[in-house]
């Protein structure tokens, strides 16, 4: 065997895949030319010899190259999964090993990550999923508009949301041109006779499961000719009851089922999951509308809710416009207008913008999140200036330097972003949770993944742009620079871009806590308003009454003064009363008052009104100003007497006594006996109406609630006021017992949510600025060690040293506050609906928030700054 | 030549390749003399089809490569056995034995 067939000497370039297959076939022709040429051939025939020995010499080649390049790729993906392995194990080494800089910048990017998550998943459950109806952009509410009612101190609502009376809904189904189909519906409630429970009913046009694009999963639905007066007793089943209740038998069909108002036929069962009102549970039982009396044309009776499908290309301006024309032609009345919007957009309209308020704080948490991310890794990766510098003097490659960087990067990212994810699901659980029920589609939210994508990218992109900086500085720097890096310039760029982190991140907190500030005390003088009564222990009870107890039935009222006797006599009870729409409980009705004598334009002035049992006012609380309130006396055989509210005796009698005077109300004259309290009744922030009041003995009507006032609140009397109420009458079921301080705390729970939110976001803020400044500060210490060394041992006092090292940090901090206080003042202004007696610009909120900051600057960077300055300037020399 | 009996011959190729490697590394004309030499040329490899075959060993991870100078100074590439073709080769050696002995005795009962 030839010397030439062993190797010898070291390992040898080895060609690009193409080339090597050339040089192996040639080394291959040119061993055997030589091998024949020692046989005595001639170099030509050798060659040719050797040449065709070797056949199809392309085929051959292109073989090896198919081989060998699908080789080639497979070793290019191990080799990346194996550095990609080795890089991570390397960086989670690296980040055990600074376990403090890893845990914070974990928690950090999962608290802006989670926070944005979870707010944005709300924003997108409430009001940016489409309404899970066929083609749900073209519903549109319809709502009569009233604008003449818009500075009315009662009936202000009504000026741009009137429901629809039977008049309304006929005229624009029969003349509206913007529509292809238009459905009404009202809520309310009834009872099984056979068990006395109250069940949800809602009451449908025929038409309302066409205009919203669905079919009943059984049966039929509503046929148009049975909306019609005493019309066929026919009803649908919700799918949730019809599975709950009837165990989803489909014999359901047919079957009657006794109210209390009479037998039903169950002709279909609802689809699945139907629901018009988000905030509530879906209608158990769905009935025709417009069969009743009080609901024909003639008794001018608007009590349905309305919503059309709008025609393609039909605008919502159009179908207004046309509606307008429609029920002023109907009504007679020149002042009414309509109004048709959006579905969607008119469900939501009053959650909207409070709803973006939260998303806009979430954002500046992701970013304050982000900003302490990028300040965390640029001091990390500066400290480490050496470390690098001396692993690439030592012969890692730059690129691989920067890789190990980048890995480091993304796996905080990454673990901070599953942290953050789990963190995203807690909140928005919780933020579902205590919700306030009136935010409607809230309790579909869920974590959205697009937005757990969107912050976890922001947190990524924060965390490798700064985590790269000074290792791009060093690839840039020629190799005998190296080693001297961290003292030169790029710790001066490093310190600048530092000083500018902080002072985003000081400005973004001062918003936020500025807004938190406005919010919480606006939220405290609300709660602080005395709202005419004395909510305190008092409890109001709503019961459902049976059909048995038509209006003016005497049944009725001997039923309430019988319980009221009753509840009286229970042990810690101090006072009972009842009266129609208490305040807070969620009902208001109101009606026309004249002054006797008095010549009115069109008809008196809108005035709240209850119709009360005796002791109504000293049970809830509310202070008499003048004359007496209502006995037994007052009854139906003797004169008709009303009491006022100091409201109303200002606005119709005006510096005159009010007793004694009469006044028209519900068509016959009243004699007023006494002035009482004004009485807030469904908004603290809104000042009491004017409000009549007249004895249930002389005129009754409406929702009637107990007032009880106890000794100790309502949770201990529950179960015996429940005893002694079905021990009057079994048939009348208690619908609720809450006590009147949570009433009134549920009418600003939206408040109250929103001031929980923004306040729990900017104290995480607040901790996160201490955190990043502190961790800056401990950079900044480290890295001048040295010169304050010098410069103590040149005679700087330790409080100088301090303070050359908290001058840093505070720079930013100035600076962030220079701009965070006009940033503040424009997001004050975007909150100013929703305050209360408190201005944008509060000095106090101002004040205070800066002190704190400067406070928690001060702490944060003073900490290690002090423990330096008054370190041994020789142990520091020695340090390096 | 039918499919399953042209996969018999390569998978004999594939043997006799690892083979010439046990005793050490070699270029790809080595190895194609030595089977030559070895076999008194009986087995004539059309001598184009060795490179695939060592392409698809390496590709499989039976055999390695690199590039060395030889004795005489010329830069060719070597191919060397790895521990994988180490152990495939025994097994494969073993089964070809039990499988020509089986055929022998068929082929020459009375032997």
């Amino acid at each position: 065997m030839s010397a030439e067939h062993h190797g010898s000497g070291s390992q040898l370039f080895r060609p690009p895949l193409d080339r090597e297959i050339e040089k192996e076939l040639e080394f291959h022709v040119a061993m055997r030319t030589k091998d024949l040429v020692a046989r005595g051939r001639s170099i030509q025939d050798a060659r040719r010899i050797a040449t065709e020995e070797l056949g199809d010499m392309a085929g051959v080649m292109e073989q090896c190259r198919t081989i060998g390049r699908r080789r080639e790729r497979q070793m290019n993906r191990s080799r990346i999964l194996h550095d990609l392995t080795q890089d991570i194990a390397f960086a989670v080494r690296l980040l055990r090993r600074r376990p403090m800089f890893a845990v914070l910048a974990i928690f950090t990017i999962a608290l802006g990550i989670g926070a944005a998550t979870s707010i944005f998943s709300v924003v997108d459950g409430v009001l940016l999923r489409a309404l899970p109806f066929n083609d749900p952009s073209r519903l549109a509410a319809i709502w009569i508009a009233q604008p003449s009612l818009r500075d009315d101190p009662v009936i202000s609502r009504l000026a741009s949301r009137t429901v629809l009376g039977a008049e309304e809904f006929y005229a624009l189904r029969d003349n509206a041109t913007a529509f292809t189909n238009i459905a009404i519906w009202s809520d309310g409630s009834s009872m099984l006779a056979e068990t006395s429970e109250q069940v949800s009913i809602l009451q449908a046009s025929a038409s309302l499961l066409d205009v919203l694009g669905e079919h009943v999963a059984l049966g039929r639905g509503f046929l148009a000719d049975e909306n019609v007066l005493n019309g066929p007793k026919v009803a649908l089943v919700s799918w949730e009851n019809w599975v709950a209740r009837y165990g989803a038998d489909s014999s359901i069909i047919g079957r009657a089922i006794a109210f209390d108002d009479g037998t039903y036929t169950v002709v279909g069962v609802l689809p699945r999951g139907l629901r018009l009102d988000r905030t509530v549970a879906p209608a158990q039982f769905w009935m025709p509308a417009l069969q009743g009396q009080y609901d024909q044309p003639k008794y001018h009776n608007r009590s349905f809710h309305a919503v059309g499908r709008l025609k393609a290309g039909v605008s919502a301006s159009f179908a207004t416009a046309e509606a307008a024309r429609i029920f002023r032609t109907s009504s007679g009345d020149t002042t009414v207008s309509a109004r048709v919007l959006d579905w969607q957009y008119d469900q939501t309209e009053s959650s909207r913008e409070p709803l973006y308020i939260l998303l806009a704080a979430s954002g500046l948490l992701l970013v304050i999140g982000c900003v302490n991310v990028a300040m965390l890794m640029l001091g990390e990766a500066s400290s480490r200036e050496r470390e690098l510098a001396a692993r690439i003097a030592i012969g890692a490659s730059r690129t691989r330097v920067v890789r190990q960087l980048l890995v480091e990067s993304m796996t905080l990212a990454v673990v901070g972003a599953a942290v953050g994810a789990s963190f995203a699901w807690l909140l928005t659980r919780t933020l579902v949770a205590i919700a306030p029920a009136r935010i409607p589609g809230i309790d579909s939210a869920s974590v959205d993944l697009r937005a757990l994508a969107f912050a976890t990218v922001c947190a990524m992109l924060a965390g490798v742009a700064f985590g790269l900086t000074p290792a791009l500085s060093i690839v840039r720097q020629s190799e005998t620079s190296l080693l001297r890096v961290g003292t030169g310039q790029s710790a001066r760029q490093g310190r600048r871009v530092q000083r500018w982190l902080v002072a985003t991140e000081i400005a973004l907190s001062f918003v936020l806590l500025v807004g938190a500030t406005l919010l919480a005390r606006s939220l405290g003088r609300l709660s602080a308003v005395d709202p005419g009564f004395v909510a305190r222990n008092v409890v109001a009870v709503k019961v459902i009454e049976p059909s048995k107890f038509h209006r003016d039935d005497p049944r009725r009222l001997a039923y309430y003064e019988q319980a009221v006797r009753q509840l009286a006599a229970l042990p810690g009870v101090d006072a009972v009363s009842a009266g129609v729409n208490p305040p807070f409980g969620g009902g208001s009705s109101s009606s026309p008052v004249e002054v006797e004598g008095r010549v009115y334009r069109t008809r008196g002035p809108s005035t709240d009104q209850r119709s009360v049992l005796p002791g109504y006012f000293s049970a809830l609380g509310v202070p008499l100003r003048a004359g007496r309130t209502f006995t037994d006396a007052d009854d139906a055989s003797s004169e008709l007497v009303v009491v006022i509210s100091e409201a109303a005796a200002k606005r119709d009698l005006p510096g005159e006594p009010a007793v004694g005077r009469r006044v028209k109300y519900q068509g016959q004259l009243r004699r007023i006996i006494g002035v009482v309290g004004d009485v807030r009744t469904a908004r603290l922030t809104r000042d009491a109406g004017p409000a009549i009041y007249t004895p249930l003995r002389q005129y009754e009507y409406g929702n009637i609630y107990f007032i009880i006032r106890t000794r100790a609140g309502a949770a201990p009397l529950a179960p015996s006021i429940r005893s002694v109420l079905s021990g009057v009458d079994r048939t009348v079921n208690v619908a609720s017992i809450s006590p009147m301080p949570t009433l009134v705390a549920q009418s600003y729970a939206e408040d109250s949510y929103r001031t929980v939110i923004v306040a729990a976001f900017a104290t995480l803020a607040a901790i996160l600025a201490a955190v990043g400044l502190y961790g800056v500060t401990v950079r900044s210490v480290a890295r001048r060690t040295r010169e304050i060394g010098i410069r103590v041992a040149l005679g700087a006092t330790p409080t100088l040293a301090t303070r050359l090292l908290m001058s840093d940090t505070l720079g930013g901090v100035l600076l962030g506050l220079a701009f965070g206080v006009p940033l503040a003042v424009v997001a004050g202004k975007q909150l100013a609906p929703y305050l209360y007696h408190v201005v944008p610009g509060d000095p106090f909120s101002f004040s205070v928030v800066t002190a704190l900051l400067v406070g928690v600057a001060v702490l944060a960077s003073g900490v290690p700054a002090r423990r330096a300055g008054h370190s041994n300037p020789a142990s520091v020399l020695n340090a390096e | 030549m039918a499919g399953p009996s042209r996969d018999r011959l390569r998978g004999t190729l594939d043997i006799l390749v690892l083979q010439t490697l046990t005793a050490g590394p070699r270029h790809g004309y080595a190895i194609a003399r030595w089977l030559a030499d070895e076999s008194d040329d009986t087995v004539r490899v059309e001598e184009g089809s060795l490179y695939p075959a060592l392409y698809r060993l390496e590709e499989r991870g039976l055999v390695s490569s690199e590039w060395r100078s030889t004795d005489g100074g010329r830069p060719a590439k070597f191919y060397k056995l790895t521990p994988q073709g180490r152990r495939y080769l025994r097994t494969e050696t073993a089964d070809w034995l039990a499988f020509s002995k089986v055929v022998t005795r068929i082929l020459q009962p009375q032997s």
